[in-house]
Formats: C-alpha cells, structure tokens, sequence
C-alpha cells in the first residue's frame, strides 16, 4: 500500500507541513533550557497545546477518541520532525505508549474515559513497572493487588518512575495470583494517583531529569481500573506496550545535534582536525543505522503486525550509540566541553555538556546487557541463559 | 525532491520478496554447499546472465530487465549470501551508469551492454594503490569470461574509456592471497581502449558508477556476512566446552547480536541507499552512511566470527578463510575508513536533514 506514488507524495506533503509548523514556531529557548526543568515544561505545555488546536497531538487516533485519524506513518513522521527541532513536550506516557496499548487491550469504556483526556493533555501518564527488586529481573516484582470483591487493595513500591513526580495517573503492574509462576499471576490498572495511600518521593538524576519514587500503601483501585486480561499484564507488557518504546524519534535529535557540533566545528577552526571530522562522521553513520532501525518498527506497526525483537533493536542502538555519542563531546571540546549551561562559554547552550552525562543513561527498560539476551532469544532463537542457583 | 524515507523499501515490497526468494534459491543452487573457492563462479556468472540479472538495471530496449538498483541489491544480497565474490556489483554499476548516458554513448559502449546482458563480459573499476600514484591500482573481473577496465582518461578532454582486462593481463598480476587474479595496472594507453563517452557525461557517469558499485559491494558484502553468521551460530549451537554448548553463554550470545545488529542496519541501509541513488540523490547524507556502516558491519562480523570459532576457523581447511579473503576484497574496495567517514562528514551541515 506504499509503493503508489500518491501517497508517497503524501508524506512529503505532509513533511513539509510540518517543517513548516515547527519552523514557524521554533524558539531559541527550546535549545537553552534544561531538559525537564519547570521551564522547559512550561514550554512544552504552551506547544502540546498548539498541537492539540491542530489535531496533531494525537493524530494517528481515530476522531471519536480525539484523534485526527491519521495514520502511523503520518505520527512518525511528525514526531520525528519535532524532534528534529529539539520541540519540547510537558511530557507523560499517555499519547505514545498507553493510548496505543489502549486500543489493544482495553475495554470499550475505559477507552471512552481515558482516551479523549489523553488527546487533550489532560491526562498525565506514568508506567509503574521497576520496582526496588525488580529491574531487569521485571518479573521479580512483588507489588501485590489483592482481589477484595468491590476493589483491589495495592500495596508496595516502585521505582525509578519517569513522569511520576507530576503525573497524575500510573499504568501499574501488580501481582494478582502470588501462586502462579513468576511470568504469569501479574495484572495491569490504571491507578489514580490522587487516591489515598499513594505517596511520591522526587529523585533527582545526574542528567538534571528528575524521577520519582512511589510507594502504594493500600490503596484502594476500582475494579475497572484493571486494564487487559487478569494475570497476563506481563504478556501485555511485552507485546502491546514494548513496541512504542522504541524512541523513534530519537535518531533525528541526535542528527540535528551532531548537524550543530559540524558547524560550531567549522567556525571554530576544529573542523581542520581529521579527527574531529571522522568522529563526527562515525557518529552520524551509526545514528543514521539507527534510524532505520526505528524506522522498520514502525513499518511493522503501519502494516498491522507486532514488532517484538524489533524494539529491543532500536533500543539497544541508542544504548549503543549514547556512550560514545557522549564521550565524543569529550574528545571533540575537551575542558570547554564540560562547562554548563547557564554560563556564556557553554558549548552550544550547554548541550555538549548535557549529552556528555546523558552518555551514562542507558539503563532504562533494562540495561544493554539485558537487551542483548532479548534479542538473542527473541530474534536469534539462541537458548535462554540458564543460571545456577546460588549456594 | 525530498528523502521520502516513509515508503521504508527495506521492508521490501511484494515484488522485491519474490525476487529475493528466487534469486535466494538459485544462489543455494548455484553453491550447492561447496566452500566459496570451490564454487564454478564462471558457471554462475553464465547462469546469472540466464537470469537476467547481469542486465537487470538496464532498459528492455537494450534487451535488460528494466529493474532497479534496489531489484539488483536484492540480487546482490543473495549472491553474497551465496558466498560467490564475483564483480556484480561493479558491472551492474557501470551498466547502470552507461545507461543513463545512453543518448551520449558510443556504438561500442552500446555493443559492450549487449555483451554484459549476454553474460560475455564485466566491466570493472580501478582501485589506486595509493593517492599518489593513481596510476597504479588493483583490479580484476571475476565471473565473467572476459573483462573491461573502465576509467577516466584525461588527454585534452576528458573520456570514459574501457581496456580489456587480458592486454592488462600481461603488465603485471599481483601477489596476493586474497583474490589471486588481481593485477597491478600501469595507466594504460588511451588508444589501446574503447571510448565509451566523452566530456562531462563521461565524468558523471564515471561518479555514478563509482558511488554504486560501493552500495552495491555493501549489498554483497552484508549477504555473506550473514551466511557467516549462520555458520558461527550453528557452530555454538554443537560446540560444548565446560559442560554446555557455546551457545548457552553469555558473552558468546552478545558477540553473535552485536554481528546480527550491525548486519540487520547494513542491510536496511543498504537497500534504502540504492533506492535513493535510483531517484538520482548522490548528495544524500545517507548515502556514504551506508558505506562506512556496512564496512565497520562486515569488518567486525568477521573478526568476531572468528572468536566464536576459536582456532578451528583458522584451519586452511576451514571456509571460513576463504569468506575472509573474498570479503578482504571488497571492504578494501569501499575505501579506507578514514576515506568512508570523511565521505559522511562532508554531508553534515544545518538543515541537511530536512533537505
């Protein structure tokens, strides 16, 4: 259904649009404040709200949930354009990856409550699915929900939560069959985290974002908020909520970036020094690599099926790519590189200095190691790793 | 016009499918399990004419296919996974280049196409020893019965000309392991070739054929890449040491999805590289991307194959020697690393992204 040459037009119609959009909207500031600051979400909140005014928000949605009924490959490309132009967003898990899950998983009414909310950036959304013991080992978890006839009582605590410090719903996932092995007997709820017995502890990372831990003390969730089939939220994990976890997108950040050090390399004089040149052109190879990457997971999606290892591929290019995409910045402005924004001789606004610490953030949704034996088993059918118990 | 990356041809369309598939089964046919030196590539090449695949990119007018160099990448895929290191991508290139310039190009140039689509002849490129003595270059045909040179010659104007390979035959054959019918050229006189066209479609063409052929040489090499990934991963799948086969461990599993990753990319770029270039973008960033990527791909799927192996691979008796000094070849032939990622650096400026 790609190959007429109408509806590649299309695309590049489309494209341009929104090049247009973000040209006409960009804001020097989007380059100039900290990622996740108060600022930074106020100016993303100021654009999240143009793009609903547009439709755009949500576009690939169907129009009765608040979308525009555009397609997948219209939405990647517009995120990728906005990327592009580093457009910030108030943020939240809502638009990507829960909505989507949403029409796969969920019922005809939750998806009438939640979804329309979602398309105006009312509702803010966050995965609870680490917990203190449970990181890479998901299925760890010991989060309970217990079945208490006209509600679930949650107790527990999960960590390292994006989003949780001003999000005001968590897609949760608990134990609800303790019995049951440890990929299975696990359930997901929306839970909204005004409810007594919540409570969030702010923490703050070493790239400036902040995260939250969340402790559940209790609380009491209503039925419905069980989202999916009881006792396969690990299923639903893996498959209706992997696959947008890809950050495909990202790729085209990192190009606009590696796009900004050419030139400030060419006005400084550094562009004479091969050196600087063939780093700077290993990295825009590997970025490039990694954006086909992305790009095939959503050429997966558009044509109805689910990309599996195929996610975990994308994600392990970033992993891959972010150290040395940090540590280019070292090598490239060396002292001058670390000095931060905030003070006039930061490297293009302080970013060289940002994605030298954001070269260290490649832990989440399992580190590289584990993403490795994804692939290897998902992709590769190579055996599972069988450990030996310990004692 | 810009990239249109939306229509991803790296999930190929129903077409491409089926001509991978087939061009998959004549290759395993083709091989039929031999090593790659014992592989009648003569044979091949006759067979690959059968096919219409030596005249794949040029019009049914001149009695080719009228495919794509995306269609020929799928060819030349699957020849590599065929472990057959012929010069496909170099004859297809120069075909494609010719073709182009169809309206400017000599009745000998035509008569040389028909002799391609026919399977008679190859048409190759020189590979300078090094920037100073551009003179000097290896090359090579191998496949095809006979074999043209084709280069610049600068001599008041500049022209495309074409000197077969058996009167270069006689300057000097290089000693090499890798490919032993490699020759040392001097530069040729101009009057012992074929003129194939003059002026600037010369140099155009010449440009266009240098810059496919290494996609094209990216689309093989990645093919065989993954044919040693299946050996090496079929080999930890029996290997046993320490109580278990190879395959359960760790570090073995990591080395073999950093192969399948790097190779998963190239290919995806490689396919998306040609596609680009059939819409005539030689400018585009991803272009010389694809080329420092797959190189870096390849290089490491070797040597990390080789770590999977251990000692057993670097037996005389082992194929995989002889995939190593086939792919040696053509990595060499996409340019040093420090050449492939000055390429890339060249296209890095504000706003190219959008362009």
């Amino acid at each position: 259904m790609l190959e007429g040459p109408t509806l590649e037009a299309e695309y590049e119609r489309f494209r341009e649009e929104a090049i247009d959009f973000y040209r006409s909207e960009f804001r020097p500031e989007w380059l100039q404040t900290e990622p996740d600051s108060d600022a930074y979400r106020a100016l993303g909140k100021d654009l999240d709200n143009k793009l609903i005014a547009r439709g755009w928000y949500t576009l690939h949605w169907p129009t009765k949930y608040g979308g525009k009924g555009g397609d997948l490959i219209q939405y990647s490309i517009l995120r990728e354009v906005a990327a592009y132009f580093r457009a910030p967003t108030y943020g939240g898990h809502g638009r990507y990856i829960v909505g989507p899950a949403l029409f796969e998983i969920g019922t005809e009414e939750q998806k009438a409550r939640h979804l329309p909310r979602i398309s105006r950036g009312e509702l803010i959304i966050c995965l609870g699915f680490t917990e203190p013991d449970a990181g890479s080992d998901l299925a760890a978890m010991k989060t309970r929900a217990v079945d208490e006839g006209g509600h679930f009582r949650i107790t527990g605590t999960k960590l390292y939560i994006t989003f949780g410090h001003f999000a005001n719903v968590m897609l949760l996932a608990a134990r609800t069959d303790p019995a049951a092995p440890k990929h299975k007997g696990v359930s997901l709820f929306l839970v909204d985290l005004s409810l007594p017995g919540v409570n969030m502890k702010p923490l703050d990372c070493f790239t400036g974002h902040r995260i939250a831990e969340m402790h559940f003390d209790n609380v009491r969730v209503p039925k419905d908020a069980l989202v999916g089939e009881l006792n396969r939220g690990f299923y639903h994990m893996t498959v209706a909520l992997n696959f947008e976890r890809s950050g495909m997108e990202r790729p085209a950040a990192y190009l606009a970036h590696l796009e900004d050090m050419a030139e400030y390399c060419r006005a400084s004089g550094l562009w004479q020094r091969a050196r600087v040149r063939q780093l700077i052109g290993s990295l825009a190879a590997q970025v490039q690599a990694w954006r086909m990457i992305s790009w095939r997971v959503v050429m997966l999606q558009h044509r109805g099926l689910v990309p599996s290892w195929e996610g975990s591929l994308a994600q392990l290019y970033r992993k891959d790519i972010n150290p040395q995409f940090g540590k280019a910045h070292l090598e490239i402005f060396g002292n001058a590189g670390l000095i931060e924004r905030f003070d006039p001789d930061a490297i293009l606004d302080g970013r060289s200095e940002w994605f030298l610490r954001e070269g260290f953030n490649n832990h989440g949704q399992g580190g590289r190691f584990v993403t490795r034996n994804v692939i290897a088993r998902r992709g590769m059918g190579l055996p599972a790793i069988r450990l030996r118990d310990h004692g | 016009m810009a990239e249109q990356i939306y229509d991803l041809r790296p999930l190929l369309n129903e077409t491409q499918e089926m001509l991978r598939e087939a061009a998959r089964n004549a290759c395993v046919e083709l091989r039929g399990g031999a090593r790659p030196q014992k592989i009648d590539l003569a044979a091949a090449w006759r067979r690959f004419a059968e096919l219409g695949w030596t005249g794949v990119v040029l019009p049914e007018g001149l009695s080719g296919s009228g495919g794509s160099l995306l269609d020929a990448g799928v060819i030349a895929l699957e020849i590599g996974r065929g472990a057959m290191f012929v010069s496909y991508p170099e004859t297809v290139a120069w075909s494609h280049a010719l073709a182009r310039a169809l309206p400017a190009l000599s009745a000998a140039g035509k008569d040389l196409l028909a002799e391609i689509v026919a399977g008679k002849t190859g048409l190759v490129l020189a590979r300078p020893l090094d920037p100073a003595t551009p003179d000097r270059a290896l090359t090579g045909a191998v496949g095809p019965a006979a074999g043209y040179l084709v280069r610049l010659v600068e001599d008041g104007g500049t022209r495309l000309v074409a000197f077969p390979l058996d009167a270069l035959a006689a300057r000097k054959v290089a000693t090499t392991r890798h490919r032993p019918e490699l020759l040392v050229t001097a530069d040729p006189k101009a009057a012992d070739g074929i003129t194939l066209l003059e002026g600037s479609a010369a140099a155009e063409a010449f440009e266009i054929a240098a810059l496919t052929a290494r996609c094209l040489t990216c689309a093989l090499l990645v093919g065989s890449g993954r044919t040693i990934l299946e050996m090496a991963q079929e080999y930890a799948n029996v290997r046993a040491q320490f109580g278990h086969v190879i395959a359960n461990y760790q570090v073995v599993q990591h080395a073999l999805v950093d192969i399948f990753a790097a190779l998963e990319a190239a290919e995806l770029m490689t396919i998306k590289a040609l596609d680009i270039l059939d819409r005539g973008r030689r400018d585009h960033g991803l272009v010389p991307a694809t080329i420092a990527f797959a190189r870096d791909a390849v290089w490491n799927a070797l040597f990390k194959t080789y770590d999977v192996f251990g000692g057993i691979a670097f037996m005389q008796e082992h194929p995989l020697g002889d995939f190593t000094r086939g792919m040696t070849v053509l990595i060499a032939s996409l340019g040093t690393e420090e050449q492939c990622l000055e390429a890339v650096a060249a296209t890095i400026r504000k706003g190219a992204f959008l362009a």
